[in-house]
């Protein structure tokens, strides 16, 4: 009896201390980010004007940008499927678990890590290079940035995969291909298509970069208008992406739905039979449609091509010999760039929690209040973070402030999302064995549900951070802070040995925090 | 549920601790965005504010971006006071906010306008304006003044409809735009005079190998704009501070080497409807639909 008191005294004690080490981080990265109530509360009517000239959507507009979203559309499809093909047998090669060669693993990881970090910008100039400008840019920069985020969730998810469900295999004699086979491939097949869903609406979403390398598409007039101040015709351009977004969550949802269900309706061991068959056949066709699409839109000569080569060659060799000159800067920026990050990771988490109680259907007080937020999240989550920046720019000035702001606004979104999201796929049985005991909801959701799912929680939170901080360096292009305005600025001048040096700067920072993340994970 | 309750307060006194901790003290903000066709690259511009803040007795605390979009917004709501600013944002911050423009800067040769340049390949057969009709354009992007606005508007001008009698592309940068025309890409390339100059360790090649077809109108340099409800006072201030440090040698000095500005000239609103008649030829609205 006496040690169960101690107990519950000592876990008290223990989850106090957390919550206060917490609240004194928090504190700390806020004044770090110039965190500011009386600002803030100073500069509400400022953004309110701004986003009321958002109210105003331009409907004719919507229709002109039509042609640019189904362009936008098809380049992201293509993009994402050839992303997450490519990334399959990769991810077979650098997950701990399963990975034939642990140096090969480590080696590629790391490869594969820091090109992670390298800006979109980057690989625009590098691209153009080669590529020249065009539709085929566009679906390689979109096709690299795909492949790498699938790699990521892959490889996480086979990482996941439990130990005595492998050594269950590998008892009964199976080799390391059979393990493959039999154990790895069938969890990851079904998971392909979950991950295909959530590239392609980062892609959708990137399409705000791919004005960038002159592909066109909804990005380039969105970037326009926002440099005409034309909110009207931007907020449009947001409006559409909402939906779009919207119709892909529901198709996700339906898609995902429907390969349940046909996973138990094969009668015969026949039909089974025939249809594997089949897919032996439709993949690999699809593969190749895909391709020839995507080449299709390369109309570049060989000599062109070569020529190409030779000038992103000059530049990657020259982002090799890299220039330390700016050394100050740079630490200066990365600590600005981290700080905001982590301040959004934070605040976008806490509020995460809270929001997702009431967002999950499972969870809600009520099924009005759910519908509603969703709507409202998935606003949020559509509003590029640099729009936001501007709206807090607006209200508080020069600063890291605004955008730690946007970022965690961005953040709350995308994490309501995602944990929302965790919290409905979670069976019944948890809520309701402790709503037996005379708990109320929200009580069956502190002690029942949300301890069952934190470290998925917080593995969703430091995926997140990873992603702010790359998205805190875009912002530094307005100048709310961060290494964004040094970065872009030698870009623009092609500092590439200056580049070089803030890109390895950057990715240092990023591979740390992979570490510490899967560290925390782990633990 | 009180203990939720307890924590929820804890956690907003602890925000306020933070957020109320801020001490008033009167500072003057300054945003600076570069001209993309300047010469030198402004990383810093804490020497500028440093004499600033001598000459004004004021602190006047600074910061760059690559974009103009956030300082306008910042004019506009007072959160940034006076700007250093491409002449197409000045415009924009007047029509939003009655910003205006006090001073403009002076580049190498004295003079406050530079212009853009269309470049050729010397082997290509485009002798005349007339000859683009057909052929593919390199832009800089929709948002540049001199590598979009003014050649598009040009061209438009010579009697060229950019929608229907040439294939456009943007390069994403004047150095892209030259890039794609040596590669063989396009066939004209817009760019400020004379990114082959300043890119020409990229592209050694350049110079001998691409001509000018032509120029476009004079464009204003960089603007000093301030906030639209700057008292005179203040206003006269700055003016006069920045016409100072330009004239000490010292300060000329470093305007010159660090922002590669040669002085500043006192501008006026009219210089700058040369860029909204642009912007019209270019049929760009620069109001919202109501």
């Amino acid at each position: 009896m006496n040690s169960l008191k101690n107990y519950i005294a000592k876990n008290k004690i223990h989850k106090s201390l957390y919550f206060l080490g917490a609240i004194a981080i928090l504190i700390f990265l806020g004044f770090k980010v110039e965190f500011d109530f009386v600002k803030l509360h100073k500069g509400i009517p400022s953004m309110l004007n701004l986003f009321q000239r958002m109210l105003k959507p331009n409907i004719s507009y919507g229709v002109e940008a039509f042609d640019k979203l189904i362009e936008t559309i098809q380049i992201a499809i293509v993009s994402s499927i050839l992303g997450v093909l490519v990334a399959l047998p990769f991810s077979l090669l650098i997950a701990d678990n399963i990975a034939p060669n642990r140096y090969i693993s480590a080696i590629l990881s790391g490869v594969f890590s820091f090109l992670r970090t390298i800006p979109s910008l980057i690989w625009a100039a590098i691209l153009v290079s080669i590529f020249s400008v065009g539709k085929f840019s566009g679906i390689v920069a979109l096709t690299i940035i795909a492949f790498l985020i699938a790699l990521k969730l892959f490889r996480e998810y086979i990482e996941g995969i439990k130990e005595n469900q492998l050594n269950s295999i590998k008892s009964v004699g199976a080799n390391s291909t059979q393990v493959l086979r039999y154990c790895v491939l069938p969890h990851i097949l079904e998971l392909s298509i979950s991950i295909f869903f959530i590239v392609l609406e980062t892609n959708i979403r990137g399409a705000t970069i791919l004005g960038l390398v002159g592909a066109g598409g909804i990005g380039q007039i969105m970037w326009r208008d926002l440099n005409h101040l034309r909110y009207d015709n931007l907020s449009t351009l947001i409006l559409i992406l909402f939906f779009t977004i919207l119709i892909i969550d529901v198709l996700s949802l339906f898609v995902r739905k429907y390969l349940i269900k046909k996973a138990v309706r094969f009668k015969s061991i026949d039909n089974y039979k025939k249809f594997q068959l089949f897919k032996i056949f439709y993949i690999p066709i699809l593969v190749i449609i895909l391709f020839l699409f995507a080449f299709s839109s390369l109309n570049i000569t060989y000599d062109r091509f070569i020529l190409g080569l030779g000038q992103g060659k000059d530049v990657i060799s020259r982002m090799i010999r890299i220039d330390p000159s700016c050394f100050s800067k740079l630490i200066e920026g990365i600590l600005e760039s981290f700080f905001i990050a982590v301040f959004a990771t934070i605040v976008g988490g806490l509020f995460a929690l809270v929001l997702s109680y009431l967002t999950a259907y499972n969870t809600s007080p009520s099924k009005g209040v759910s519908i509603f937020l969703k709507g409202v999240i998935n606003i949020l989550r559509t509003f590029p973070p640099i729009v936001t920046a501007i709206i807090f720019f607006r209200g508080v000035g020069p600063g890291p402030m605004a955008g730690a702001m946007a970022l965690s606004i961005y953040t709350t979104g995308v994490l309501t999302k995602m944990y929302s999201e965790v919290l409905e796929n979670e069976g019944k049985n948890i809520q309701a064995s402790i709503t037996t005991t005379g708990a109320t909801n929200l009580q069956s959701y502190r002690h029942g549900l949300l301890p069952h799912t934190f470290p998925t929680f917080i593995r969703l939170a430091l995926y997140r951070l990873e992603s702010n901080i790359r998205n805190s360096t875009i912002l530094g292009v307005i100048g709310a802070g961060g290494i964004g305005t040094t970065l872009v600025m030698n870009i623009m001048w092609r500092n590439w040995e200056k580049v070089g040096f803030l890109l390895l700067g950057i990715s240092i920072m990023i591979i740390i925090i992979d570490k510490l993340s899967q560290m925390v994970s782990n633990y | 549920m009180k203990r939720a309750i307890a924590l929820l307060l804890i956690v907003v006194l602890a925000i306020s601790i933070v957020g109320c901790t801020s001490k008033e003290e009167e500072v003057i903000k300054m945003g600076f965005v570069p001209m993309k066709d300047g010469d030198s690259l402004i990383e810093s511009v804490e020497p500028l504010t440093e004499m600033l803040s001598k000459e004004l007795g004021v602190k006047v605390e600074g910061f760059t971006a690559t974009n103009y979009v956030g300082v306008v917004e910042g004019l506009g709501s007072g959160q940034v006071d006076f700007g250093f600013i491409p002449p197409f944002a000045y415009v924009l911050a007047n029509e939003e906010s009655n910003a205006e423009v006090i001073l403009t800067a002076l580049n190498k040769s004295g003079e406050a306008k530079y212009r853009s340049q269309f470049l050729v390949r010397k082997d290509s057969d485009i002798t005349s304006f007339s000859d683009i009709k057909g052929k593919k354009v390199a832009f800089v992007d929709p948002s540049s003044t001199s590598g979009y606005l003014f050649p598009g508007a040009h061209l438009i001008n010579e009697g060229i409809d950019i929608e229907k009698d040439i294939e456009y592309v943007y390069a994403g940068g004047h150095d892209k735009a030259l890039q794609l025309l040596l590669n063989g890409d396009v066939d004209v390339a817009t760019t400020f005079v004379d990114a082959r100059d300043r890119y020409k360790e990229d592209f050694p090649e350049a110079m001998e190998k691409t001509e000018v077809l032509g120029y476009t109108d004079y464009i204003p340099n960089i603007s000093v704009t301030v906030k639209g409800d700057m008292e005179e006072e203040l206003k006269d201030k700055i003016k006069v501070a920045l016409l100072n440090i330009a004239k000490t040698e010292e300060g000329s000095e470093l305007l010159k080497t660090l922002f590669n500005m040669y002085g500043f000239e006192e501008a006026t609103d009219a210089d700058y409807d040369i860029i909204r008649t642009t912007a019209k030829t270019m049929n760009i609205d620069l109001k919202e639909a109501e």
